[in-house]
């Protein structure tokens, strides 16, 4: 059955948003809007339309238990602690041991610093490896790994620029010092790729790049 | 807790965006400011807090793991967010419907009544007066099915029951609300 005319695909959307298609009826719809924009904007648009009810519900405060639970299931917190007593009779012996290996391996025992999660390797026009972006949730920001030296003319920098599915470019940020970084001040997820283009100083003057696209890759958020 | 209060959708959109590349104290924060609501929608669709609130953590574990696929162009944070609460509760449901009757409703006359309920809520809001203006232009069966099933989770049969009509016309009923409520909306 063709699902693509509005006389089918409207009643199905209105029924899924509503919450009354169920089942397999529901699950199908649900894979046939992952595959067809029309269906998708659809259901968004119903979803925009309904959304105002949920203004009518009554905010329940959860139980602090369940944020706990939730650290758990992923993996921020271990899900067993041992019983106070044991860490107050093992404290004495462990804080004896633990002077001792701190002289000796001070910096292996140190917090070690959340270690940035690269997001996009960045190829020039022959293919070759150009720079590693590199997520730093910590700090916010995106740290650009230069792989190999770039040669910019007098006058001229890099900017890094995210590209939206449909090519549209938004400018991330001026690249500039050996280890470059750029503020992430606006979600990345309608991006697809990374790009970077040699600017005027101060950066490209209009909303895209105006130089040549030096760099490029997909950008990988996960 | 302000039954009205919601978070800007800047602040949602900046928090969902920074939980997307990882930032465990953004969603914490996230978390502090949508579970409550997400909560409150979870509680009208499956009526039992222990439920609710297990449902309440598999939400926040899709949220944390889709935050990238959230896209700020496709609707409002809490509108993405209220959709992966009410798919969690309509699964659920499906394994153990609960009747709206049941619980704090007695009567289907009572249910019936109830779908009125939310309607008047909206009365006062701004931002959604448009929305509840139109439902009241909707005549009462659409009206009712609409609110049935968008605000408590039932399912066609289960509207079909208590509104005492036949299952056809109940999803009818929805399709041309939906139709009407975009036409006055102008959506």
């Amino acid at each position: 059955m063709n699902y693509l005319i509005p006389e089918r695909y409207q009643p199905l959307a209105a029924r899924y948003v509503s919450g009354v298609l169920r089942g397999a009826a529901r699950s199908r719809f649900e894979k046939l809007a992952s595959v067809h924009a029309t269906l998708q904007h659809e259901i968004d648009v119903c979803e925009e339309l309904l959304a105002p009810l949920d203004a009518a519900t009554v905010p329940i405060k959860p139980r602090r238990r369940n944020w706990r639970w939730i650290e758990i299931r992923l993996g921020f917190r271990p899900k067993h602690r041992s019983h106070p007593v044991f860490w107050f009779l093992s404290g004495t012996v462990a804080a004896f041991l633990m002077s001792g290996a701190i002289v000796t391996f001070s910096p292996q025992l140190l917090p070690q610093p959340e270690l940035p999660t690269p997001v996009a390797v960045l190829n020039d026009s022959n293919g070759a490896v150009g720079m590693v972006v590199s997520r730093d949730a910590a700090r916010r920001t995106l740290a650009v790994t230069l792989l190999q030296p770039v040669d910019l003319p007098a006058g001229k920098v890099l900017e890094l620029w995210a590209l939206r599915r449909d090519g549209t470019p938004r400018s991330l940020g001026l690249l500039q010092g050996k280890a470059p970084r750029v503020s992430v001040t606006r979600p990345l997820s309608d991006a697809v790729q990374l790009a970077v283009s040699i600017e005027p100083e101060g950066g490209s003057p209009e909303d895209k790049p105006t130089g040549p696209v030096v760099y490029t890759g997909s950008l990988i958020l996960s | 807790m302000d039954r009205h209060q919601t978070e800007p959708n800047e602040v949602l959109i900046e928090l969902l965006a920074r939980t997307a590349l990882g930032e465990r104290k953004a969603f914490a924060k996230l978390y502090k400011l949508a579970a409550p609501r997400l909560l409150g929608i979870l509680l009208r669709y499956v009526r039992q807090r222990s439920l609710a609130e297990e449902l309440l953590q598999d939400c926040f574990i899709e949220i944390w793991n889709h935050a990238p696929d959230y896209l700020p162009a496709r609707g409002a944070p809490m509108a993405w967010m209220g959709r992966i609460a009410r798919n969690r509760a309509i699964d659920a449901l499906r394994q153990s419907p609960v009747e709206l009757s049941s619980d704090a409703l007695e009567l289907p006359e009572q249910a019936a009544a109830a779908s009125e309920e939310p309607v008047n809520l909206l009365a006062s809001r701004d931002q959604t007066k448009t929305l509840a203006d139109c439902l009241r232009h909707l005549p009462a069966a659409q009206r009712q099915s609409v609110v049935l099933s968008y605000f408590y989770g039932q399912s066609h049969n289960q509207i079909a029951a208590v509104l005492g009509s036949p299952l056809g016309s109940v999803k009818s009923w929805i399709t041309r609300a939906i139709v009407h409520l975009r036409e006055c909306v102008g959506v």
